[in-house]
């Protein structure tokens, strides 16, 4: 994991164009090698199982000339509670995020989307009755960002390179994972950077925009119907010829990984991040 | 257990009605691509929703001017608090007219209520007269769509029901001469009921009209034919006047079809005058049942529901259970929140608001903007505090005072990674790297058809704090 | 609204407006999306000759109008008809209906039961909007007529396994001809 300890300044690329719209003002002139302040938001089921996708997230950010902190006190934003219909207990793990992120005014960036979503809108509800703490959520949500969505439209890179970690000319599926899609409404930012990749080719697959059935405890309570659904995902994938699944959800990556190795099928599963990584790097 | 609901939702994949219901929905998908071209949907929707919600803020005052405005034009109107007393008016007025046999056009309100069942024992005929309703009736079967309700049976099902109602063989490819069956059956009953009942769309309090939206014809006819047409309606249906009810009869057909109108739209005022051959008497029931007491909740907005269907088609759920498995009259992602909404406290219908992976696909299709997945994790958080799962209740609230704090978040992350690994490992099976086949409790329901993520030895905070912190 | 009051019009046009088309044309496209059928006639004496030929033989019920007099050879009953003869009195462009109200002389089953329908329309009735075409139906006066129709092209369903099948309760051939001054 090369990038993840390469010193920052070998790996700064000039920050120069600014967003093209939402998220913190975060301008710096064209031409000059200085640093967009970020935190990372590395999320739990990243930290816990996808560790790497966090490495290469730090990777990314930084050969984009960002300088990446990681707020120690950082745990969970809370949403699996909140969907599973316990709101009291998200809040008092949601404050925690909100502690450890409003701390700074600099932008939150996390490698999922879902997280986002849940700290833009989540919070909305889950600090409906305390206007005090609302204000902050909004303060914190109106500068957490995806990583694509910070990528593409707060630092205005439309494609940041990359090459496909495995064998050249793969044909890819991407899975739009619902909360980055229809929660956030960031369709384009995720293709727009799998447009700059090297290696491997997009498939067009019949409803991309579908659930894979993962939806956090659902995946656990109505596994039958869940794994249903992943199915139907996989075999959509497999029929428009991909060799190869690319999300931004590692809550999908490993539902639909899972259920694609308990199938025995021929199929890799990716995020999205571990395709921006310039050659050689992996 | 009321009408409402028949039995808890059952939370498994139906093969046999998933292919159909696939079908059904790439169909919708297509038609709802179509229908962004020709309006600006977006601006569409927040109007539908606008003219919805100011229905809602201002009921009482809009079904007392409906009211009125339906009276001075000659109609009667009921009023039913519960389901049995809707069903109990409207037996009473087929009784009283000595009604023996009653047309009966599509309507999910009389499914609510039960009301072919409180004819027949009332010994009323009543037949459905929708062509889906009418296979779903002779099967003894129930509806599992809003729209559609046949669409969960095939066609070679619908060949050989026909083949034994008629003593004649048909061909399931031949569909034209299976719905020619039913229009001949039909068209003698049409001619000879006494009474027609429908639902109503909307009904328009500026003039006391009702809007009736369909593509058979057996709507139109029902209303038409009868000497008595009896109107049942939930009280929300009402709408203030006929700027906002145009604008939503192209809404309903652009979300329900994807084009702005369908292929019957009747507006009835009143019963038949000024030489309208139309019928007699019209007598519109008002029913409440539940609806009044949702307003001023935070799940009032899921009384904007125009009835589209379109959630039940864009729900990856519902395509996969199909409506019956719902257990209630209103399936799909609007039942899964209207039905424990109305019902408020049901230990049947608390289980509903899990048929769903929260994936936001109905919220996007509702043509009113109702926040469905946002009502379905209200409605998940109102069960929890109601007849809470002591289990679940204790897991969560040990996640809560462990992640609420760094220490505690680290120390779980410890033991998932070294403590609980070991064991993990032993009672998994390896499959790849970073993989295991088979879960201990409570992971081992993902287990059972999917491998699983093994915790990280060293999560990512780890080699962060080791690396440069 | 008082009793005396004339009807409010509506307002909002729906669709997109179709550039280079007028409004029968626009209204025409989309009614033969629809799967029904349009013809245009110079005249009203154009268009009962056009109705005329298309009846032929065939049995028909029909409203009491005198624009509708001597087209048909033979009438029957509305069940036993085999065509609907009737005039609307609007037709929309933005969603291709066509309606009317139902009143004296204006039997309901004589406009819905025969399989095959026959419909004349003035190219005056042909409006922009749903909601213009609601005005000029009167569904905004005090009180408005106790039966309004709109339909858009033949009665259909999908409730077989999604296949679509025209003509169901109510016509399963609509024949709209559409006379008028042509500029």
């Amino acid at each position: 994991m090369s990038g993840f300890f390469a010193p920052f300044a070998a790996n700064c690329e000039a920050f120069g164009e600014t967003r093209r719209r939402g998220g913190a003002a975060v301008r710096a002139p064209v031409g000059t090698v200085r640093a967009v302040r970020v935190q990372l938001f590395v999320t739990c089921l990243v930290d816990l199982l996808y560790p790497k996708v966090g490495e290469r997230t730090v990777a990314l950010l930084e050969r984009l000339g960002c300088d990446v902190a990681f707020p120690a006190g950082q745990t969970c934003c809370g949403q699996p509670a909140l969907n599973s219909g316990y709101p009291e207990q998200a809040r008092r793990v949601a404050d925690r995020f909100l502690d450890t992120f409003a701390a700074s005014s600099d932008p939150v960036v996390a490698p999922f989307g879902s997280c986002v979503h849940m700290v833009r809108h989540g919070y909305e509800r889950l600090y409906a009755d305390d206007p005090g703490r609302l204000a902050v959520a909004r303060e914190v949500g109106g500068r957490t960002h995806s990583l694509p969505g910070f990528v593409v439209e707060v630092l205005g890179r439309e494609e940041v390179g990359g090459r496909y970690p495995g064998e050249a000319g793969t044909p890819v599926a991407y899975h739009h994972e619902c909360h980055m899609l229809r929660g956030l409404g960031e369709a384009a930012p995720p293709l727009s950077l799998l447009g700059g990749v090297q290696g491997c080719t997009l498939v067009e697959t019949e409803r991309a925009d579908q659930c894979c059935g993962f939806g956090g405890t659902f995946a656990l309570k109505l596994a039958q119907v869940s794994t249903a659904m992943a199915d139907e995902k996989l075999d959509r994938a497999i029929a428009a010829g991909a060799r190869a699944i690319v999300s931004t959800d590692v809550g999908c990556l490993m539902h639909l990984d899972g259920r694609a190795r308990r199938r025995g099928l021929d199929l890799e599963v990716h995020h999205l991040v571990d395709l921006l990584e310039p050659e050689g790097s992996l | 257990m009321s009408h409402r609901v028949l039995h808890p939702p059952r939370a498994e994949p139906a093969p046999a009605i998933t292919v159909n219901l696939h079908r059904a929905a790439g169909n919708w998908a297509a038609k709802r691509a179509g229908a962004r071209q020709l309006v600006d949907w977006e601006a569409w929707r927040e109007e539908a929703r606008r003219v919805r919600a100011d229905a809602v803020a201002h009921l009482p005052e809009l079904i007392e001017r409906l009211e009125e405005r339906v009276r001075a034009a000659g109609g009667e109107v009921h009023h039913a608090a519960t389901a049995e007393e809707a069903a109990a008016i409207i037996v009473g007025l087929c009784g009283a007219r000595g009604a023996s046999s009653v047309a009966k056009a599509k309507s999910m309100t009389a499914e609510e209520i039960g009301l072919n069942e409180a004819l027949e024992l009332a010994g009323v005929e009543a037949v459905e007269t929708d062509l889906g309703e009418y296979i779903v009736q002779q099967l003894g079967d129930r509806p599992s769509h809003i729209l559609a309700p046949a669409v969960h049976l095939s066609a070679a099902q619908v060949a050989e029901l026909f083949g034994r109602l008629s003593g004649e063989a048909f061909d399931p490819e031949d569909t034209a001469a299976l719905v020619a069956y039913a229009r001949g059956v039909l068209r003698e009953r049409f001619l000879t009921a006494d009474v027609g009942i429908t639902g109503v769309n909307m009904a328009v309090a500026q003039t006391g009209s009702l809007v009736l939206i369909e593509s058979e014809g057996n709507i139109r006819l029902s209303a038409s034919l009868p000497r008595t047409h009896i109107a049942l309606m939930g009280i929300e249906k009402v709408v203030r006047d006929w700027t906002g009810a145009a604008h939503l009869m192209q809404m309903l057909p652009l979300a329900s079809h994807g084009r702005p109108a369908a292929a019957s739209t009747s507006v009835v005022t009143g019963p038949a005058r000024d030489g309208d051959d139309g019928p007699g008497e019209l007598h519109v029931v008002l029913l409440d049942a539940g609806r009044s007491a949702v307003r001023g909740t935070d799940l009032e907005e899921a009384l904007q529901c125009i009835r589209c269907g379109a959630c039940l088609y864009a729900c990856p759920v519902y395509r996969q259970v199909g409506g019956h498995a719902y257990g209630s009259s209103y399936s799909g992602p609007i039942g899964a929140v209207i039905t424990p909404a109305l019902e408020r406290s049901s230990p049947e219908t608390a289980q509903l608001p899990w048929m769903s992976s929260l994936c936001g696909a109905c919220a996007e299709a509702c043509p009113v903007k109702i926040p469905l997945d946002d009502q379905l994790v209200t409605l998940r958080a109102a069960a929890q505090a109601r007849d809470p799962h002591r289990g679940e209740a204790a897991l969560f609230e040990a996640w809560a005072r462990l992640w609420s704090r760094p220490a505690g978040y680290r120390a779980t992350a410890r033991t998932a990674g070294k403590a609980l690994g070991p064991l993990w490992r032993k009672a998994a099976r390896a499959s790849g790297e970073g993989w295991t086949a088979r879960a201990p409790f409570p992971f081992d329901g993902w287990t059972s058809t999917r491998d699983v993520r093994s915790p990280a030895g060293e999560p990512f905070h780890e080699r962060w704090r080791k690396r440069r912190g | 609204m008082d009793e005396a009051s004339p009807p409010a019009p509506l307002e909002g046009r729906a669709a997109q407006p179709r550039p280079g088309l007028d409004l029968v044309d626009e209204w025409r496209a989309r009614w033969e999306e629809l799967d029904g059928r349009a013809y245009r006639a110079e005249s009203l004496e154009e268009a009962r000759a056009m109705a005329r030929e298309m009846i032929g033989a065939a049995t028909v019920a029909r409203w009491n109008d005198a624009r509708l007099e001597d087209i048909a050879q033979a009438r029957a009953p509305a069940p036993e008809a085999e065509v609907s003869l009737l005039v609307a009195d609007v037709a929309v462009a933005d969603t291709g209906q066509v309606g009317w109200a139902h009143g004296a002389g204006r039997p309901r089953g004589a406009g819905v039961l025969p399989s095959r329908q026959v419909i004349l329309l003035c190219e005056d009735g042909v409006v922009a909007s749903l909601a213009d075409a609601l005005t000029r139906l009167g569904a905004t006066a005090a009180p408005p007529p106790s039966s309004l129709v709109l339909i858009a092209g033949p009665s259909r369903t999908a409730d077989i396994e999604q296949r679509v099948i025209r003509g169901v309760h109510a016509p399963r051939e609509i024949d709209v001809i559409v006379y008028g001054g042509i500029a």
